[in-house]
């Protein structure tokens, strides 16, 4: 009978197990500072709201329309900010372990801030008369919805091309139990994902680049040169 | 990710740590063993076989190499087995034999049945004490004989193994062989301290004759993998096998990839092969250590490579892929991405759990790559900084990937191409 070198074996297992423990350990720590990152980013985001929309009221009653160009600038660093956030936020939730259910509360106050954002921004269109197209992107999980990757790279590629003349504003179908999210979805007659609302029109499934373009060009007032031939 | 997916990957990652830590654990905490190292007053005999089939190129020097060795020719025999060569292989070694009577060399020709049948021809005809085995591409220091065959006065010792090294390396290719080669040895003499050495190569290992005989010879059922046969065999009936740290033999490595991949998928897949021919000796205490960490090792180390490289790859490439698939979506306008680039990095967003694992796992490694080199006397840097790096960060991709060709030969039945 040959020997078993029984004790090294349970040192290996329990130093791989300890290692493994510190890594499980360092993922819940870090889980735990991303909560805290989105909630701060959460507060920021809901302050910079509230400053805005409070200039807006300003621009409003003292009839200052002379600030509006600095007012439509910081308003669409704060949706582009806005949007990062949402996008990171989405990547922690769906890698998280035991925090889920904070992430979920946190993507309906991001939702809650994009629609805040959208309103803001038909108003910034009245006061400022803001020459701005807004995208409305309805999405879900890749499972569910595998063109959705591309859906979002297009609308990502057309906020490059129009920069601060395009607002894109994402919702995720994955929020259940979310009425703001089903009042929209019934507004629009969003059935099927990804789904993309502009100019009123709902267009269903995964739209092409090109039909995109000729909307967002279609709804601008005065044409950036982007939209030359279109 | 699933979490079916991500439990596999996490039971990956635990059995690969374990693994390596297993023989980090190894390194410090058992001894060398004790040799007996009788002195070689009347040095015994010993029969050298060189089996070769389609060696032109190499077999003549590879005679010379055994023809040099410090030995009594009185107590010296060499045996060159020509396995139906199709190439001049046998007309040369005639002609050398021809031109030099005086050294105790017979060519035996024989139809062409592999590396196991040319060995036991040999043997056949052998009467020695000791039985070499050299490959008709590995060449031999002169001392060999006289510093591996003291190592045979425990009489449990079947077999003793010189360090196998990669003869002149010039590509990279070659580089990274010989970098793996002595990382190797490393392991077999780690393996020797718990007696669990699994392979007994072609390049120069001495077995006590009588030992081979008992387990019956080498398989000579197109094995292909020979040597790791007969080494389970040993392992079997108990008997020992001795990786030395010294004792240097050369050996040609494969040159281009085609050649490698074919070498690896043969070794690989004999290892799988004649591992399931010995499944009786997994976890089973009879056979100590070897049936409890060796047999799995075997047994399963393919699996384990297969998912820790796909998941790799994937991981790594699989988003730039989807970018390259979505620009398509935008009609490739990568210089609008360009233009507006911008980073977007926060320190939170990196998996510290797999990094803690990958880290530990890379230090292993880096601490068993220097302890090789210091083993078997080399320096590290011998090909400069270039190779260790793509040894460290990309070969394990390389085998990881021949694992997937084998794995597939496997499930889809194909048969081996000699």
């Amino acid at each position: 009978m040959k020997e078993i070198s029984r004790r090294t074996y349970i040192i290996a297992g329990a130093i791989t197990a300890v290692i493994f423990m510190l890594g499980v350990l360092l993922g819940l720590v870090v889980e735990g500072k991303r909560v805290a990152f989105v909630e701060s980013q959460a507060k920021q985001q809901s302050l910079d709201f509230s400053s805005l929309q409070l200039q807006f009221e300003i621009v409003n009653e003292l009839e200052r329309e002379n600030n509006c160009a600095a007012l439509l600038a910081t308003f669409n660093e704060n949706v582009e900010s806005l949007e990062k956030i949402r996008i990171r936020l989405e990547s922690y939730e769906e890698n998280a372990a035991i925090n889920r259910e904070e992430f979920l509360l946190l993507k309906r106050e991001y939702l809650h801030a994009q629609l805040r954002y959208w309103l803001l921004a038909k108003k910034s269109k009245d006061l400022c008369g803001a020459d701005v197209a807004t995208v409305l992107y309805f999405f879900t999980n890749a499972e569910e919805c595998p063109k959705c990757d591309g859906q979002a790279f297009v609308l990502t590629y057309l906020k490059k091309v129009f920069k601060e003349r395009l607002l894109n504003f994402a919702f995720d179908n994955t929020l259940q139990n979310e009425p703001l999210l089903d009042m929209l979805k019934t507004t629009y007659n969003v059935t099927t994902f990804p789904s993309i609302v502009m100019n009123g029109k709902t267009f269903s499934g995964f739209t092409e680049k090109d039909v995109l373009e000729k909307e967002i060009c279609g709804a601008y007032g005065e044409k950036p040169e982007e939209c030359n031939g279109r | 990710m699933n979490w079916t997916i991500k439990i596999i990957l996490y039971v990956s990652y635990f059995v690969a740590l374990y693994f390596s830590l297993f023989w980090f654990l190894v390194f410090i905490e058992k001894k060398d063993g004790k040799h007996k190292l009788p002195s070689m007053k009347t040095p015994p005999n010993v029969s050298i076989v060189i089996p070769a089939y389609n060696e032109e190129k190499r077999v003549i020097q590879t005679l010379k190499s055994a023809l040099s060795l410090k030995y009594p020719s009185d107590k010296l025999e060499i045996f060159v087995v020509d396995d139906g060569s199709k190439d001049d292989t046998y007309a040369l070694v005639e002609e050398f034999i021809t031109k030099k009577r005086k050294f105790p060399v017979t060519l035996v020709r024989q139809k062409n049945g592999g590396k196991g049948a040319a060995m036991n021809k040999g043997n056949k005809f052998a009467s020695g004490e000791f039985f070499v085995c050299l490959d008709a591409d590995s060449y031999v220091t002169k001392n060999a004989l006289f510093e591996m065959l003291p190592y045979f006065g425990d009489e449990k010792v079947a077999a003793v193994l010189p360090v196998l090294k990669v003869r002149n390396p010039k590509n990279l290719l070659e580089k990274l062989q010989s970098y793996e080669y002595l990382v190797n040895m490393f392991f077999k003499e780690l393996m020797g301290k718990l007696d669990c050495v699994h392979v007994i190569p072609g390049p120069f290992s001495i077995y006590r004759r009588r030992s081979l005989l008992e387990v019956g010879g080498f398989d000579e059922n197109r094995n292909l993998t020979e040597d790791l046969e007969m080494a389970l065999r040993l392992q079997k009936k108990g008997y020992k096998i001795i990786q030395l740290p010294h004792t240097n033999v050369t050996t040609v490595a494969p040159s281009t990839l085609s050649a490698l991949y074919r070498q690896r998928n043969r070794w690989f897949k004999g290892a799988v092969i004649n591992s399931v021919k010995y499944r009786e000796m997994l976890f089973n205490k009879k056979y100590g250590d070897f049936g409890f960490i060796q047999m799995p090792i075997l047994m399963g180390g393919g699996v384990i490579a297969i998912i820790l490289v796909i998941s790799f790859l994937y991981y790594t490439f699989e988003p730039g892929l989807r970018y390259i698939y979505n620009l398509g979506f935008v009609n490739f306008d990568f210089w609008t991405f360009i233009k507006t680039l911008e980073l977007n990095f926060y320190f939170l967003d990196l998996d510290y759990s797999t990094i803690l694992v990958a880290v530990a796992m890379l230090a292993v490694s880096i601490f068993i790559f220097i302890k090789s080199h210091k083993f078997t006397r080399e320096h590290e840097m011998r090909h400069g900084l270039m190779p260790v790096f793509v040894y460290m960060l990309g070969y394990f991709l390389l085998l990881g990937l021949i694992w997937v060709g084998v794995a597939l030969d496997i499930l889809l039945n194909r048969q081996h191409k000699w």
